[in-house]
């Protein structure tokens, strides 16, 4: 517990504290005003038409809460010392060596994927992918109001990815993490000569196939298993395409539109998949799973 | 601040030396026991010496007086009072060579007090200083009448001897106050003036050791403390 | 109110109260931003402020005592002429003079400026006139005006003297009313001139200004990767009083500095705190600055003497530092314990190894013995320097077959026929033992003087306590007559014992027997698995870290390289099942009742533990091979002292003792002299001399060898005393080993004293020193005058007397050095504290008066000259010539 308290009051985890609360305020927040206008059935947005200038009546507020944000920086900046540790020596790193807080949650992703599809390819299609939204959301509906109704596909899959992938991974990367990036209960204590258990199998190996052959090459069969695990995982997509490319969705869509909203969202999945490859097994006694594809390149 | 209250406190102190009671302390150093047998000296060596003595010398270490009482002990005050500080006398304290035998043989000085050393003898001595605490000096003296001074800084007791006559030694005591005696030929001792208060005193001898007593002085004066060593 | 408000239309809300409350609380904010900034993170200005009050008032109270000092009736006398001189100020004399003197000194005011005029004009013209010369114009004209300048400048010059004589001659008319007035003031100022210094400083002190005194060094360390770290510095901005006499008794942080003479080599104000100190430099608050106030930072400040730590940033090569004796007792424990032998640690790597050749061990011990050694050496020798291995029964008796197999291709023989020891007297040999010095190194039961004062919890050669039970009688005759012959590296010198003293010290060492009885060990001797496995025991253990074993030559340091290891952190160290002591706890380490052990979970609680049980922090699973020692608390604390120095961060050279020539010969010189023991009986460098704890006076035992011992002997000499020492002080009964020292090794003890004294290597013809003639009747008048011949004998000499003689002067004019007896007849004690040999000199005075007036350095050339020619019948022909 002692421990806990530490960790929560540590300058540099405030705003991770903070956050913690902020996002859970405000998801309730959005998610009740949603519910609201589901209900009535016209949003209460719509109905509101009174409407009043931005000078003064907006810039007025909006001068008084910078004041108010000013003072609370003032306070924060007085009261708590920036979180300064030792000075960088090449020699020895600290443990844990922990990102920015912002970065927590791919760091997360680090211990699931290797750093080529954890650091580079899967931070970069969170950035396309968020790029892509204006173009590939064709819904009009729920525009200016909150709705859950009419985005169910959208606002489901925002919820997931940021509330469960990124806010959640931060959680976990700031507060049950410890030396050695062990997996640390809130009450338990950061022992850094805990011992972890270390008995990762790659996917083919649970059916009897090595990942290397003796002289320690890739082995071309397991390659391959790999392989038509990750497309098959990919290529339900497709059968999901050819189930359903008749319906008015779909054709309103268009099938660049479907491939790229499947592979992000398919992508996505497969994080969550990963983890819990990792995470289930052991639960029911097998050994956890490490990689499902071993190539040259890169490990998924 | 600490260091201007301190400055304050030295002024004071030196205003407020106020006349204090004072007592002697009068005592014997008896002995017990069987005396040794005196050593004879062996002055051959130095012809000079050997001159000087028609009849047998024998070495001081051991003097049982008649009285069987202890020569040569050394009392003076090991306890008692406190950081006071005393000024040394004016006068010297005279340490002779005659004989190719040291007088005193025992003697007690203040720190700042000065030594004679004295050479009555024709013959080379030298005075070495087996202090620890003081800087040591080893003098010599090789013509007649020479005269060194010395002064000590350090409270000891320390031997001093002659690298050329094996068999010279003396022993001084070097201390902080006025208030110390060494017994004569009837193995008596005053120290003088003593103010009042407690203290404990000690006597010391070359051969054996020390013993302490404890005092108290008070306003009516004498007070007596006797020692006994055993042989 | 909100729900009303709610009601409200935006345009009629007010948020006047709002705007009231907000920007009032971003004042105070602001306020308390400055106030902070300012004041609560700035304690340092309080600190400073406090400084130079105590100095004001320090000095305010030397001014008032300097001023106590004056005498005052010479002050009121001064006062009094003055006072009368400025009443004749006032007399109309005084003022008629003083008046003429004014309108005189104006218009020589005006006559000196109309001369500086008139030369001006002078030269202007001069210049047109030279130019109209050169460019061959009218030159006539311009001529003439020159020469009226000129006259015109004679004219105000000639005023000017004349105005100026007159001046004289009324200053000397006032003088009968000043000069009493002048010189009194000049004698105020003298009088006062110590107690206005005192004033002066200590107004400059009242209005110091308040600032971070700060040192920065731009390149200080240089780390492995080979970049350059500066530091920066501020210590000294509370810590101001450092060299202030005055401040020797304040409190912290005023507080001078213990030890200015370390200071005079390592100037703070060049290099800062932080290196020797350690703590963080830049930080301006305590906790900060000091380290428990954070934890991050990685090099706290050091306290007590683990301060001495880091002296071997910069002298990892010395193993003496003169004024760091815990440093040089740290490097002494490590090197007498061999710690180098299995680990890499910078400034060790040129150190020979430290236990015996083990190639015919087998010739000198029994099986049985070799057996119960290697299982625990402290068993058999409980002050040995051999750790406990902890090595299992089977394991010892495998590395006891292997050693007994290599023995098998040993050529030892002895070099006496079987039996010659025999027929010694016990009680002789005993005495023997006692005097000719084997005690200085060797304990037995019932002297232990010598390892008592050398305070270390091992000796530095096997006690012999039950030597006899261990070796046989011929093996001991041989070794004690020539310990090279069975051991060519052996540190154990020769004390020229004759045949005869040789058997009584056989007798003797015999008598001292193992009264214990032991089991048979179960030895398979000439099993081949038993000597293979033998074989792989003592790699795996790294015995040829402190022994040499033939076919281990090629093996490297088994354990773990040190030269990072005083930045390792706590997170890196196993601390094994000992339980976990609290931070708050006084000490690092403590054994509990039920026989557990409990360690701070820091570096230096490990190291503790370590240091205390090496396999403490073994565990079912993890295996450690360091072997047990058995060093006392502050020998853990030094060596763990020395441990916090080893980082790969080293200062840059620049800031580096310069590791010259001579250092390097002094140092060499250290290693030998620690190897082969010197110490023991001499005091060198103010450590060793151990031996003198047995003597009631020091002189009576080996002498010390104080630095000037270089500029002291004659280097042929000192050669030939090393290969074969000779008789000086007859008095001693102690004798001088010898040591069968190499060339090489001779020409090491002789640089080391060289350059211990400042002196350089150099060939020099003694025979030929120059004697003046005229010093020589006088001489030899002084040398009886003074009696030098009672104590020192100058020819051959014999008897029971001869013993208690100083040493021979015939020997003085081969063995010493001409300018060093005239150093020692000056000062003896200065030279060699606690000689016996007494200074005759006293404040440039000789005793006797009647040769050359008394003066002290004729007299001791004389006496020098006279000493030279003793034993030296050639000095004395050419000098007649």
């Amino acid at each position: 517990m002692q421990n806990l308290v530490q960790i929560i009051s540590k300058p540099d985890n405030i705003p991770i504290v903070l956050l913690t609360f902020s996002v859970i305020y405000f998801s309730w927040l959005a998610w009740t005003k949603a519910r609201r206008n589901d209900r009535l059935g016209t949003p209460v947005e719509a109905t509101m038409d009174d409407k009043v200038q931005v000078w003064p009546y907006l810039v007025r507020v909006e001068f008084l809460m910078s004041i108010a944000i000013m003072i609370v920086m003032i306070v924060w900046s007085v009261a708590l010392n920036a979180p300064l540790e030792e000075p960088a020596n090449k020699a020895t790193t600290p443990n844990p060596s922990k990102a920015p807080w912002y970065f927590l949650g791919l760091q997360e992703m680090l211990v699931y994927f290797d750093p080529w599809i954890a650091g580079v390819v899967l931070p970069s299609l969170i950035i396309v992918g968020l790029m892509a939204i204006p173009y590939i959301d064709i819904n009009e509906k729920g525009n200016g109001y909150y709705t859950f109704k009419e985005r169910k596909f959208a606002i489901s899959v925002f919820s997931f990815g940021f509330l469960i992938l990124w806010v959640f991974l931060i959680f976990i990367g700031t507060f049950l993490r410890g030396p050695g990036w062990n997996f640390f209960w809130l009450w338990e204590k950061w022992d850094p000569h805990y011992v972890a258990v270390l008995t990762n199998m790659d996917l083919s190996e649970f059916l009897g196939i090595p990942t290397h052959l003796p002289d320690n090459s890739l082995n071309p069969v397991a390659f391959i298993f790999g392989a038509v695990c990750v497309l098959g995982y990919y290529s339900l997509g497709g059968i999901y395409w050819l189930k359903k490319r008749n319906t008015d969705l779909m054709k309103k869509l268009g099938f660049l539109r479907y491939s790229i909203i499947s592979f992000l969202f398919l992508t996505m999945m497969g994080l969550v998949i990963k983890i819990f490859l990792r995470l289930a097994p052991t639960a029911i006694g097998l050994n956890p799973v490490k990689y499902v594809w071993v190539t040259p390149w890169f490990n998924v | 601040m600490f260091q201007k209250r301190m400055y304050l406190a030295l002024t004071g102190l030196m205003l407020a030396s106020a006349p204090l009671v004072a007592g002697d302390v009068t005592g014997k150093v008896s002995f017990s026991g069987k005396a040794p047998t005196p050593v004879k000296l062996l002055m051959s060596a130095d012809p000079v010496c050997k001159k000087a003595h028609p009849t047998d010398v024998y070495s001081e270490e051991v003097i049982v007086n008649k009285n069987q009482t202890l020569k040569n002990v050394l009392v003076y005050v090991k306890d008692g009072l406190g950081g006071k500080t005393f000024p040394a006398p004016a006068e010297m304290v005279v340490f002779d060579q005659k004989g190719c035998m040291y007088q005193p043989h025992v003697l007690g000085i203040m720190i700042g007090q000065e030594l004679e050393v004295v050479n009555s003898d024709p013959t080379l001595h030298n005075v070495h200083s087996l202090s620890k605490l003081n800087t040591q000096f080893n003098q010599a003296q090789p013509m007649k009448g020479m005269k060194m001074t010395k002064k000590f800084d350090k409270v000891e007791t320390f031997k001093v001897k002659c690298e050329v006559h094996s068999w010279m030694g003396a022993y001084i005591g070097v201390f902080s106050n006025p208030y110390y005696a060494v017994t004569g030929d009837d193995g008596s001792f005053t120290i003088k003036g003593l103010p009042a208060g407690e203290y404990t005193l000690e006597a010391w001898h070359e051969k054996y050791g020390t013993q302490t007593a404890k005092v108290k002085v008070d306003a009516t004066g004498k007070v007596t403390a006797d020692f006994g060593f055993k042989g | 109110m909100f729900e009303k408000r709610a009601q409200t239309p935006v345009e009629n809300r007010s948020y006047a109260e709002y705007y009231i409350v907000f920007s009032a609380l971003l004042f105070l904010g602001t306020v308390w931003a400055v106030w902070d900034e300012v004041k609560v993170r700035r304690p340092w200005k309080e600190y400073q402020e406090e400084y130079h009050a105590l100095m004001t008032a320090a000095l305010d109270s030397m001014h008032l005592q300097s001023l106590q000092q004056v005498d005052s009736s010479r002050v009121l006398q001064l006062n009094e002429i003055v006072r009368k001189a400025e009443e004749g100020f006032g007399t109309e004399g005084y003022q008629k003079l003083a008046d003429t003197k004014e309108s005189l000194q104006k218009d020589l005011d005006v006559e000196t400026r109309d001369w500086r005029f008139a030369r001006s004009r002078s030269d202007a013209a001069y210049f047109q006139y030279k130019k109209a010369e050169e460019e061959g114009g009218e030159t006539k004209a311009l001529q003439d005006e020159v020469a009226l300048h000129d006259a015109d400048a004679q004219t105000h010059f000639n005023r000017m003297n004349d105005l100026q004589a007159k001046i004289d001659m009324i200053d000397s008319s006032l003088g009968q009313y000043t000069d009493a007035y002048q010189k009194a003031q000049v004698e105020l100022v003298s009088i006062f001139k110590a107690a206005n210094s005192y004033a002066s400083k200590a107004a400059k002190m009242r209005d110091a200004p308040v600032e971070i005194r700060q040192v920065i060094l731009e390149d200080y360390e240089l780390t492995p990767f080979q970049e350059v770290k500066g530091r920066v510095d501020r210590c000294q901005t509370c810590h101001a009083g450092w060299k202030d006499d005055l401040m020797q008794d304040a409190p912290q942080p005023y507080t001078k500095h213990p030890f200015p003479e370390l200071l005079a080599k390592h100037n703070p104000e060049k290099f800062g705190c932080t290196p020797c100190h350690r703590g963080q430099g830049p930080a301006l608050t305590e906790g900060m600055a000091h380290g428990p106030g954070d934890p991050y930072w990685e090099t706290p400040i050091l306290h007590g003497d683990d301060t001495y730590a880091t002296c071997n940033s910069c002298h990892f090569n010395e193993t003496v530092l003169k004024y760091a004796k815990p440093f040089t007792r740290a490097k002494q424990l490590i090197i007498d314990s061999g710690c180098y032998g299995c680990h890499e640690i910078r400034g060790f790597d040129d150190l020979p190894k430290i236990g015996p050749m083990l190639n015919s061990v087998g010739l000198k011990d029994q099986p049985d013995w070799i057996y119960r050694w290697v299982k625990n050496p402290k068993d058999y020798n409980p002050h040995t320097r051999m750790p406990n291995f902890k090595l299992s029964s089977e394991q010892a008796a495998a590395v006891t077959a292997f050693l007994l197999n290599i023995s098998k291709s040993s050529t030892f023989k002895l070099e006496h026929p079987r039996g010659s020891f025999a027929g010694g007297n016990a009680a002789r040999g005993k005495k023997v033992f006692e005097t000719v010095g084997c005690q200085a190194c060797h304990v037995t039961a019932g002297f232990t003087t010598v390892r008592d004062s050398r305070g270390t919890s091992y000796d530095i050669a096997p006690e012999l306590t039950r030597v006899g039970s261990k070796l046989g009688g011929d093996w001991i005759f041989d070794w004690i007559k020539n310990p090279r012959h069975f051991n060519p590296e052996t540190r154990m010198p020769n004390l020229r014992l004759t045949d005869a003293e040789a058997r009584d010290v056989v007798a003797y060492l015999l008598t001292l027997k193992d009264d214990r009885t032991f089991e048979k060990a179960p030895l398979r001797l000439n099993d081949t698995s038993q000597v293979a496995f033998g074989e792989k025991t003592v790699k795996e253990f790294g015995c040829f870290g402190c022994h040499n074993i033939p076919g281990t030559e090629k093996e490297g340091k088994v354990s773990v390289d040190l030269s990072d290891f005083g930045r390792k952190k706590y997170e890196q160290m196993d601390f094994g099942d000992t339980h976990e002591l609290s931070l708050a706890d006084t000490v690092d380490y403590r054994d509990n009742a039920d026989g557990s052990v409990a360690v701070k979970h820091t570096w230096r609680g490990w190291v503790y533990g370590k240091l205390k049980n090496p396999r403490l922090y073994q565990t079912e699973r993890i295996v450690q091979k360091m072997p047990v020692f058995t060093f006392v608390d502050g020998e853990i604390k030094l060596i763990r002292m020395f441990l916090i120095s080893l980082s790969n961060d080293q200062p840059l050279p620049k800031y580096q003792r310069v590791y010259d020539k001579r250092m390097q010969d002094i140092e060499a010189g250290r290693r030998l002299t620690m190897g082969y023991n010197c110490i023991q009986c001499h005091n060198l460098e103010d450590r060793g001399g151990y031996i003198l704890a047995k003597y009631e006076e020091p002189a009576m035992g080996p002498p010390m060898l104080p630095e000037s011992q270089g500029a002291k002997v004659q280097e042929p000499w000192l050669h030939s005393f090393l290969e074969g020492p000779t008789t000086i002080r007859p008095w001693l009964k102690i004798r001088m080993p010898t040591f069968s020292l190499t060339d090489d090794e001779i020409a090491k003890v002789q640089r080391y004293f060289l350059g211990l004294s400042n002196e350089d290597f150099m060939i020099r013809d003694y025979a030929a020193t120059p004697i003046e003639a005229k010093y020589l009747a006088p001489g030899k008048q002084l040398f009886d005058t003074y009696q030098c011949g009672k104590c020192h004998p100058s020819g051959s000499v014999g008897g029971a007397v001869s013993a208690d003689l100083a040493p021979n002067l015939e020997m003085a004019h081969t063995r010493l050095k001409p300018e060093w007896i005239l150093q020692w007849l000056h000062d003896p004690q200065k030279l060699q504290p606690g000689t016996r040999m007494p200074s005759f000199f006293n404040e440039g005075q000789g005793p006797d008066a009647t040769v050359f007036g008394g003066s002290e350095t004729e007299q001791i050339k004389a006496l020098q000259a006279h000493v030279w020619t003793l034993g030296s019948r050639r000095v004395v022909a050419s000098a007649n010539k």
